[in-house]
């Protein structure tokens, strides 16, 4: 496979994780989308260097909240994905259904660090170090974080989750 | 019990619910970017160098893909005298318009193919040409226009649809506070033996120079007014349905303010009143000619200065941005002219190559277009000296509603005096951003839809500095013109197309001055011009050798790629 067929292969595959990763972080799934094409475009700027890396997708998912960081890129995103709505469309419809879009919304809600953590160590399949080095703080705090972070979802969103740490340590228990 | 990562791993969209992505487009664009990047980091190591670079790089392919595992570094200096660069094409030669030659003709698509080319200006203080003609879609023939009804005037052209519009303007040089009234004519390209059709004169007096806009079916002329004490924004007219009706200033009489317009609306932000500097908003409705207040603009009081500040008008709304809170920036400024582009920045003044002129800050009001944005002449060396802090912040103005939004720049640079200027690019809506130093490049723009884009400026074969660089939608640089004269060179101004990665001269077969460039389907197309020789006595009073000259005929190019 040619680097850029193997390029474009990439990108095709990153793209469904991409979105729902920015639809996340947003709460808006059109918003992600726009997003998403900014972060390939990246991608495929910088592909002679992700190429030859081992996390590629670790690299990417780190690409994707650093832009969405961005206010302004935000703010462009948001007003492309509102001419696309149309005037008439409900700002919060989410073509995924409201399952999806209430998780969106509870998650895109939280606070940064929380969510930013959140979504990179359970959605982005970072590892701890990884999210830590993302966010500038110890291992420590990202495990602080994400455990806030869940707990604030559970009152949120109603639904009994944990964190996959406390899930083998019950699994165990039962055992 | 469920894991949390189950939970949003259910939010995933499938790839179905997707749109559609041209990976084939991203990937190239991917590339540019990566290429302009390097191309964008040797231009500014020349500059911090103040050598001679030519960067070698090849277009795009995948070896491209495949660099050495070093960080990107940028390529070693070659001196530009030992490479011969890439031909940009093959320039073919047009049948000759049916006019006489000039300097900086008018030069529009039509939209239907058909090229109209009118006016242009004759060395020295010669009335302009008012004539103009038509060139076919196919590139074969002519069409003959009737000459404008203002044959010992300044005349500018702009076309609206298919109608050709032609008005006064005032000479350069002209007494800085002479009184003009702005003439305007139009003809129907689809209909040119009926002739120019010429407006009655705007019922509007003592303006100094007044700004017209020309919409599809709607003139608005305004500007200032010389009374007792100083100038302000007097009013103006609109001209709709075959009538003027005249309009007021703002409530509050107000100078130096943000001004806006369009079809419906002129806007009046902020400015002086006696010797403060205000943010008030003013709204007028023109199809009553009643004035209305809006809020404060939000980012604070300030003025506006020609060459650093901007009110650009997009889909009826107005961009505010730059300017400043302190009513001493309006002592003179000095202006930095450097006789060599290719030297390193002319510092303050006690550098003695360089050639200083003091101005007036007061610059002429600049005609707009249809949607607000400035044809401006600001010379993009214009450096001020004043000790004034800029106005920071920017705002969109909603005209209709009169509601503003506050807007966050993209630039992380700090706003400095003159960062946000009228647009020195041709393309419509186009406002340059960032700052406003000599070499230095302005990578962000407002763009036609209200977007902020960061443009990926190429290594030009000339100084940015001195380039009109045109866009396309996506932002990316498709055409370069040199827009200083000062070389000793057979031609007056250079110009330079895309290629690989970068930018190359496309130079003409004739040496001529004042040809005007434009960019039509992609294709450069070149018209007019004054032979160089001939335009070089054009401050002698005795005739000049080469005078015949200025009676061949209008030529055309047509760059072949």
């Amino acid at each position: 496979m040619g680097s850029r067929d193997e390029l474009t292969a990439f990108c095709a595959e990153q793209l469904p994780r991409l979105v729902g990763l920015l639809a996340l972080h947003t709460g808006d799934r059109l918003v992600a989308e726009d997003l998403a094409h900014d972060v390939l475009l990246t991608v495929c700027e910088k592909w002679p260097h992700i190429q030859r890396m081992e996390r590629r997708e670790a690299y990417v998912r780190r690409i994707a909240v650093n832009l969405a960081a961005s206010r302004w890129r935000r703010r462009s995103a948001a007003r492309r994905a509102a001419a696309r709505r149309g005037p008439d469309a409900q700002v919060h419809s989410d073509p995924d259904g409201a399952d999806a879009a209430a998780v969106r919304q509870a998650v895109a809600g939280l606070p940064r660090r929380q969510r930013t953590a959140l979504v990179l160590r359970y959605y982005g399949g970072l590892s701890v170090a990884e999210t830590a080095e993302e966010l500038g703080c110890p291992a420590g705090t990202v495990t602080s974080l994400t455990s806030r972070a869940v707990t604030a979802l559970r009152g949120e969103l109603g639904v009994d989750m944990v964190e996959p740490s406390e899930l083998q340590i019950r699994e165990a228990d039962r055992a | 019990m469920l894991d949390v990562r189950d939970l949003l791993d259910s939010t995933t969209p499938g790839p179905i619910d997707l749109p559609e992505v041209d990976y084939d487009a991203l990937v190239r664009r991917g590339a540019r970017r990566r290429v302009g990047k390097r191309i964008g980091a040797a231009t500014l190591a020349l500059a911090v160098l103040g050598g001679t670079l030519l960067l070698l790089d090849d277009a795009f392919g995948d070896a491209d893909l495949e660099i050495a595992d070093q960080p990107e570094s940028l390529p070693p200096i070659v001196d530009e005298r030992d490479v011969e660069p890439p031909p940009a094409g093959d320039w073919k030669m047009l049948p000759p318009a049916p006019l006489d030659t000039r300097e900086d003709p008018f030069v529009q698509s039509l939209g239907d193919g058909r090229i109209v080319v009118a006016g242009g200006s004759l060395p020295g203080s010669s009335p302009s040409r008012t004539d103009g003609a038509v060139l076919s879609a196919d590139r074969t023939s002519w069409t003959e226009l009737p000459a404008a009804p203002f044959p010992d005037s300044l005349v500018e052209f702009t076309v609206r649809g298919q109608i050709l519009w032609a008005r006064t303007a005032p000479r350069p040089g002209a007494p800085a506070f002479a009184e003009f009234s702005a003439r305007l004519a139009r003809l129907d390209l689809d209909a040119p033996t009926k002739g120019w059709d010429e407006l009655p004169v705007a019922p509007v007096d003592h303006f100094l120079e007044p700004t017209v806009t020309v919409f599809d079916d709607t003139v608005i002329v305004f500007g200032p007014m010389i009374d007792d004490t100083e100038l302000s924004l007097a009013g103006g007219a609109v001209w709709r349905d075959g009538t003027w009706t005249a309009f007021d200033g703002p409530p509050t009489p107000v100078s130096e303010a943000f001004v806006g317009v369009d079809r419906d609306h002129l806007a009046v932000v902020g400015g002086q009143v006696d010797e403060e500097v205000i943010a008030d908003t003013a709204i007028l409705d023109l199809a009553t000619a009643t004035w209305r207040t809006a809020g404060p603009m939000p980012a604070g009081p300030r003025i506006h200065t020609d060459s650093a500040a901007s009110a650009i008008v997009v889909d009826g709304r107005m961009f505010v941005a730059g300017g400043f809170a302190d009513p001493r920036v309006t002592t003179p400024m000095e202006e930095y002219v450097w006789p060599d582009p290719t030297l390193s920045p002319c510092p303050p003044p006690s550098k003695p190559d360089c050639a200083t002129t003091v101005h007036s800050s007061h610059s002429p009001p600049h005609e707009t277009t249809a949607s607000g944005a400035a044809d401006s002449n600001a010379s993009s060396s214009l450096i001020d000296r004043s000790p004034s802090e800029p106005s920071p912040g920017a705002a969109w103005l909603d005209l209709a509603k009169g509601a503003w939004e506050e807007v966050e720049l993209p630039t992380d640079d700090a706003i400095v005096p003159h960062a946000v200027r009228p647009d020195s690019l041709t393309a419509p809506n186009r406002l340059d951003l960032g700052p406003n130093r000599p070499k230095t490049i302005s990578p962000w723009q407002l763009d036609a839809t209200g977007e902020f884009i960061q443009v990926r400026l190429p290594g030009l074969p000339f100084p940015r500095l001195f380039a009109r660089i045109e866009l396309n939608a996506d932002g990316e640089p498709v055409l370069a013109v040199e827009t200083e004269a000062n070389r000793p060179r057979p031609h007056d101004r250079r110009v330079a197309v895309p290629d690989g990665g970068g930018f190359v001269e496309a130079t003409l077969p004739e040496p001529l001055a004042g040809v005007t460039y434009i960019l039509i389907d992609g294709q450069l197309h070149a018209f007019g011009g004054i032979p160089y020789p001939a335009r070089r006595d054009e401050e002698s009073s005795a005739v000049p050798e080469g005078e015949d000259d200025l009676e061949q005929p209008l030529l055309a190019w047509v760059l072949q790629r």
